[in-house]
């Protein structure tokens, strides 16, 4: 949907609460999001632990938010690409700030500003047409050198127990873009799933050739005749068969069979948390009394609780 | 925990005394100490830290579990023979992902 008008439009500013109901609680007309969960994202645990909420409009170009962020948080500017998982700061489509006046984008700090705002209201205005973005603060303006995006949305990213409140939003420019949310998930959720399929796949063929390497080295060092060498051969031929055909996608873990309290697996049984420390178990869900098996276990984060 | 246990009907909810499992802690201070049929080896120190991956093979022809990290390897050998062997997660403060 495009708006047309030329002249400027001052409204109240709303979150896109589609794109983040996983992770965020919207509240008071949809003007307050507060964290609700981290993603399940296999990535490092400070990126899944600041999930994003965003603003309806895609900008092209000047517009205003004025807005309130709690104790901590990150506020500032996504493309039309960015993803709802996690710390979009961490990502070449953010350029998050910090309530002390960091700015991080691509995970580097690529500029900085001194001021402080949990709790006070603050405006930010960007104008992706000619690379605009200040923060006004107390009536102080702090300009941030950065190449932006040519179209923008608002966002935030927090963590557990702070949140985001909008107020007034004022637009200038002439088109205001209003994406289309259902259809946006649809093939993001798409993209993160062949991303997560890629990642497995590539962590197979990792392990693929590591296995074959080692089995290779024990070849050469042990074998003391052409006999045994064939035979060994063969072996390792078998055990590659084996290996190629293992199915990636048949193996989670079960849920049934936990033993103990604490855990909860993630929708696609893959990832398991921990809300409690103390021993438990839990099992795959195949088991294997043949052939050479793989798996890979990435520790996402060790808690005290 | 990262192990394999070879009897899903008595599986316990500690690893030790657990007369099924075979597996390395990856849990508890960060250590890595090795357990056989329920009985641990608190020797040799294994750092896992959060970010890391550690990958597990199963060699069932050879009768051993493999372990790689960046800086590490480990070796379980002689797992019981002609048994049937369920991956076993024990993850106890942390939490983990299978990236397979």
């Amino acid at each position: 949907m495009i708006n047309s008008n030329m002249e400027s439009t001052s409204q109240q500013a709303n979150f896109d609460t589609e794109f983040s109901s996983e992770y965020y609680c919207f509240s008071e007309n949809d003007t307050k999001a507060s964290y609700s969960k981290s993603s399940n994202n296999n990535l490092y645990s400070d990126y899944c632990n600041y999930p994003v909420a965003r603003i309806k409009q895609l900008f092209k170009s000047k517009f205003t938010i004025e807005f309130t962020m709690s104790t901590y948080g990150w506020f500032g500017i996504g493309s039309k690409d960015i993803k709802n998982d996690g710390f979009p700061g961490y990502t070449t489509e953010g350029f998050m700030i910090c309530v002390d006046g960091r700015l991080y984008h691509n995970k580097a700090q690529i500029a900085s500003h001194s001021f402080n705002i949990p709790n006070i209201k603050a405006s930010l205005i960007c104008d992706p047409s000619i690379g605009l973005l200040e923060v006004i603060v107390n009536d102080k303006k702090y300009n941030y050198s950065v190449n932006l995006p040519k179209e923008v949305y608002f966002v935030v990213s927090v963590s557990s127990n702070n949140y985001a409140k909008l107020h007034s939003l004022i637009y200038y420019g002439n088109q205001v873009l209003t994406n289309n949310n259902s259809q946006t998930l649809a093939l993001e959720e798409k993209v993160s799933n062949m991303e997560k399929l890629l990642l497995r796949l590539e962590t197979k063929f990792d392990d693929f050739t590591q296995f074959v390497k080692r089995e290779l080295k024990l070849i050469s060092v042990n074998s003391s005749s052409n006999a045994k060498l064939a035979s060994e051969i063969t072996n390792l031929e078998k055990k590659i068969s084996d290996y190629a055909i293992d199915d990636i996608n048949d193996f989670v873990l079960d849920a049934s069979s936990l033993k103990g309290v604490n855990l909860t697996l993630s929708e696609d049984k893959y990832t398991a948390f921990k809300s409690h420390t103390g021993h438990c178990a839990i099992l795959g869900s195949k088991s294997y009394s043949s052939g050479t098996h793989t798996w890979t276990v990435k520790v996402l984060d060790r808690k005290s609780f | 925990m990262v192990g394999v246990h070879f009897n899903p009907k008595s599986v316990k909810t500690h690893p030790n005394g657990d007369t099924g499992v075979y597996g390395l802690s990856i849990s508890n201070n960060l250590n890595g100490w090795i357990t056989k049929a329920g009985l641990t080896t608190y020797k040799a120190e294994r750092k896992i830290n959060p970010g890391d991956k550690v990958t597990m093979i199963l060699d069932c022809y050879n009768s051993k579990i493999s372990y790689i990290h960046n800086e590490w390897e480990a070796v379980i050998e002689d797992l019981p023979k002609n048994v049937a062997f369920y991956p076993y997660f024990d993850p106890y403060d942390l939490d983990f992902t299978l990236l397979k």
